[in-house]
């Protein structure tokens, strides 16, 4: 895996350079800047494969740098590991806002580095897998119905790995600031046998705007589970009425279908579960609040996007 | 010579690696303290100089973020509480100057 590392400080890319040769990452290039990381992307015949990023650097910071490198064609999708000190760790949700999908604090701890690299290094390789598929034959479903991807809208949407990444970051007690809404497009797989990649990618895309927008005075972050299944993690305060979203995306979809309609594609259906909340003592794992969101999704019955006995069929 | 697991299977390579830092650490602590002791200079002048304040603040973010990953836990940890302390504005220039001398005095060890 051919790692490009940003750090103003030349003997801590050496060291981080010769931990990452130790855990079984020899290809690493170090740079001191921003500006030089913009660079060696641009100008890289072979194209990096991952990326850490430190925080706190003169100039651009690494979370304006992480925002430049998701616009790069071709570090859009990359495994994007913020490196930071705990005097930084606040900064950790900007960057996580910013499109990292992880972070590792300094000191570094070559257990903790092997491990973050080791996630890292089977997101890209997924991710390569994929582009490897979607090269071969663009016209046909090789995108996985299952597994989650990368939505084509703004920042308020992250990989599911890096907003797991990013409960786990949060922890148990500032998740009590927050819940889960999870939301199913119910007849995603008839979607996906009729539209090809990227009309299924875009479809699922629009979805998830449609909920961002709902959901906007709340923050809430969007992610792609798989399956037709979303999760917006979104902040507890201002109080998210469920009645009050599901009225604003039963308007949004209405609009959204009538668009694919006049396309001759088939609506979206899109169930809305009741919110994953945390209390403030509770053992479980933070991500737990997640999957009780998941699961709440697919005990509903509140279907959205102009439902009737009429097009049931499509489910 | 690395193994999958990610298994130095010559750790001898790494600890010369890690002796290597450590000495261009130490040949840097000369520098770092004066940095240090420059900042310290105007903040005497003015206890809320914002750029003196940042010099202080951004050389102990460096050094905690290296020292503790080559060795030197003792004075990372120094580092890195004058740099909590600072970037949390939880105390003002007196309350942490102490530390800082205090660094600054176990980077002249280094050093010499």
């Amino acid at each position: 895996m051919k790692i490009l590392v940003v750090d103003d400080d030349p003997i801590f890319c050496e060291l981080i350079s010769a931990e990452l040769a130790a855990c079984g990452f020899k290809e690493v290039h170090a740079v001191n800047s921003g500006a030089a990381a913009i660079s060696s992307v641009r100008e890289s015949s072979n194209p990096f494969e991952c990326i850490l990023l430190d925080i706190d650097m003169p100039g651009m910071d690494g979370i304006e740098l992480c925002r430049l490198l998701r616009a790069e064609p071709s570090t859009t999708g990359l495994p994007i590991v913020m490196v930071t000190a705990r005097s930084e760790i606040e900064s950790v949700d900007k960057a996580f806002a910013a499109g990292a999908t992880d972070y590792l604090t300094k000191p570094i701890d070559r257990r903790e580095l092997q491990g973050r690299m080791t996630m890292a290094s089977g997101m890209a390789r997924e991710r390569a897998a994929r582009k490897a598929v979607l090269v071969q034959n663009t016209s046909t479903n090789t995108l996985p119905f299952e597994e989650p991807f990368q939505l084509q809208i703004d920042l308020s949407c992250m990989d599911y790995l890096a907003l797991q990444n990013y409960v786990l970051k949060l922890g148990a007690m500032r998740m009590f600031s927050y819940i889960a809404i999870a939301f199913q497009v119910i007849n995603a797989r008839q979607l996906y046998q009729t539209l090809d990649n990227s009309g299924f990618r875009d479809t699922m895309s629009d979805v998830a705007e449609v909920i961002a927008e709902a959901l906007v005075i709340n923050d809430a972050i969007v992610s792609y589970v798989g399956s037709g299944f979303f999760v917006a993690l979104a902040k507890r305060i201002p109080e998210v009425s469920v009645e009050e979203i599901a009225n604003q995306i039963e308007m949004k979809l209405q609009t959204l279908n009538d668009w694919y309609s006049d396309l001759d594609q088939m609506p979206v259906l899109v169930k809305i579960g009741s919110p994953g909340a945390r209390g403030i003592v509770n053992l479980s794992a933070a991500t737990e609040i997640l999957d009780t969101a998941l699961q709440n999704t697919k005990e509903s019955t509140t279907v959205l996007g102009g439902y009737s006995p009429e097009n049931s069929k499509c489910i | 010579m690395v193994d999958n697991s990610g298994n130095t299977s010559d750790a001898g390579e790494m600890n010369q690696v890690l002796r290597q830092l450590r000495a261009k650490f130490v040949s840097s602590c000369q520098e770092r303290m004066e940095v240090l002791s420059a900042a310290t200079k105007d903040l005497r002048v003015d206890t809320e100089n914002p750029d003196a304040l940042a010099r202080v603040r951004r050389e102990c973010h460096k050094i905690a973020g290296l020292a503790g990953s080559i060795g030197f836990a003792a004075v990372g940890d120094l580092a890195e509480d004058i740099d909590i302390k600072l970037k949390q504005k939880q105390v003002v220039w007196a309350g942490v100057e102490p530390r800082v001398q205090e660094l600054m005095a176990r980077l002249r060890d280094m050093a010499n």
